[in-house]
């Protein structure tokens, strides 16, 4: 390791030499000056690993001194006030101009020693912590971007397979039941994965708020029944139904996307954890001028120490062991992009109820009056 | 009485699956389908012919499908533009739509009712296509 260059600005020849031979026997190398204005001038600023700088310079002065040295190395060069003005107000001039330590003169050089070395620690800490913070930084932009091209990829070999097995599905002649049911299953895990793949996609371009919510006004009751057409037969499956109660002509200005996506992932979430034979109910209605959709099941309550936590990246509501959910956490940040809520809960007859309420009607009085009809 | 007239569409997609893949969708829905894997080719395709619908992905060797439905636009203003992007392209992809290079996005993977929706579309378009109208009288 290369040593330390200590910056010394004092216009006190004598006590420049004592503070140089001194650091000399700490093992440090120095530059001395006698102003603000050849400190500056200097390219021993650039350079230098830390500053003790007097504050009674013949023009600038050293608070002055320390506040410019800030703003041109920031963290990367602490200081180290030295002044005969010790109370309080003085102190705290210094500190205020950005100083990182404050020595009495006269200077008992034990002290400016160990001040100095702990300093260079902190500095040396600080900078590792700034390096690294830097590598994560790039090792996680390379990972968003890597992934982000994946999914790219992905889309269109999902695309092409999806729109073949739709096509196969609606016009083929198929000779049996058996036949029909392979189609259509491969079917809906390529919308599943298509999901998976859209979620991925859109919570990095919400993490970065690239996404905005794009209100319109949008038909409540068509796009719950839309989504639950999908999700019936996978219900089905386990003898569950799927429930939709809405008025039908509620409306509400919300982005359509990003709310079927967000609906879309609470019903498959409710149909994973309901139980057999049980319901799951999606509803919409208008409470106090918000959007108000609730995505309940009749499965087991989800624990209440882990209710603050299903909605972070990576979550699940069942077993945390099992990791593979951003469903949640997509509906956070799609309420989010709302300016909404998502909260869960638990009710006698939907013991794991999920409810969404967004800001977003643009007239709540005709919404209202639409829901209450 | 005259045969219902097969609405002319143009694929542009450097993936020859997708072309094909939405090519047969359209087919089945009375379109009669041309493909182009370029920018470049599609327009000397249009050298030749008047479309109802335009389908280009937006990224694609050469010139971009934002840059080609442009151009579209100059020399088919009645065409019905509708470009095809990946999600994360989204973002380009709605400046295009709001410069009004295109009418419609679609988004790769596409939703069938997304894709039925541009068919919709697409049809009512063609119908009320002035030049689509002028050839019926003709037959």
């Amino acid at each position: 390791m290369s040593t330390a260059l200590v910056l010394v600005v004092e216009d006190s020849e004598l006590l420049q030499r004592a503070i140089a031979c001194y650091l000399e026997t700490l093992g440090y190398d120095s530059a001395c000056v006698g102003s603000a204005e050849e400190a500056l001038a200097s390219d021993v600023v650039d350079r230098a690993d830390l500053a003790i700088v007097d504050v009674g310079l013949p023009q600038m002065s050293g608070i002055e001194l320390v506040g410019e040295l800030k703003r041109r190395r920031g963290d990367a060069l602490p200081t180290i006030v030295m002044s005969g003005r010790t109370d309080t107000e003085g102190r705290v001039e210094a500190f205020d101009a950005g100083t990182d330590d404050f020595v009495a003169k006269p200077v008992a050089f034990p002290e400016l020693g160990r001040r100095l070395a702990q300093m260079l620690r902190l500095r040396d800490a600080l900078l590792d912590a700034q390096a690294a913070r830097e590598r994560a930084e790039q090792a996680n932009l390379y990972a968003s971007e890597a992934a982000a091209l994946l999914a790219h990829d992905l889309a269109n070999g999902l695309a092409v397979s999806l729109c073949n097995l739709e096509f196969l599905a609606e016009f083929h002649a198929w000779s049996d039941d058996e036949e029909r049911d392979a189609c259509s299953s491969s079917v809906r895990a390529l919308r599943k994965m298509v999901a998976l793949v859209n979620n991925f996609v859109e919570i990095g371009q919400l993490e970065d708020a690239a996404v905005v919510a794009r209100p319109s006004r949008v038909g409540l009751s068509e796009l719950l029944e839309d989504v639950a057409g999908l999700h019936r037969h996978e219900a089905e499956i386990k003898k569950a139904r799927v429930e939709v109660s809405c008025a039908p002509d509620l409306e509400a200005e919300v982005d359509p996307v990003l709310v079927e996506r967000m609906v879309h992932n609470l019903v498959g979430n409710a149909i994973r954890y309901v139980n057999e034979g049980g319901a799951i109910r999606m509803a919409a209605e208008v409470r106090d001028g918000a959007l108000a959709i609730e995505v309940g099941n009749t499965g087991a309550p989800i624990p209440v120490e882990a209710r603050g936590r299903i909605f972070e990246k990576y979550i699940t509501s069942g077993d945390t062991r099992k990791r593979r959910g951003m469903g949640l956490y997509f509906c956070r940040l799609a309420c989010e992009a709302h300016g909404g809520t998502i909260s869960v809960d638990q009710r006698p007859d939907y013991p794991a109820l999920f409810t969404v309420e967004v800001p977003a009607v643009a007239n709540a009085s005709r919404f209202s009056a639409a829901a209450a009809g | 009485m005259n045969a219902p007239l097969r609405q002319r569409m143009l694929i542009v997609d450097d993936d020859a699956d997708v072309r094909r893949g939405l090519g047969r969708v359209f087919a089945r829905s009375e379109f009669s389908v041309i493909e182009a894997p370029d920018a470049e080719c599609a327009i000397r395709v249009l050298r030749g012919m008047e479309p109802h619908v335009v389908l280009s992905d937006f990224q694609m060797p050469g010139m971009d499908g934002i840059e080609f439905l442009a151009q579209v636009r100059l020399k088919h203003r009645k065409a019905l533009r509708v470009l095809l992007t990946g999600a994360r392209d989204v973002r380009v992809a709605a400046q295009a739509l709001n410069r009004g290079a295109a009418h419609r996005l679609l988004l790769k993977p596409w939703d069938r009712l997304d894709l039925l929706g541009i068919i919709r579309l697409a049809q009512r378009c063609s119908n009320e296509h002035p030049t689509a109208r002028s050839l019926e009288l003709v037959r």
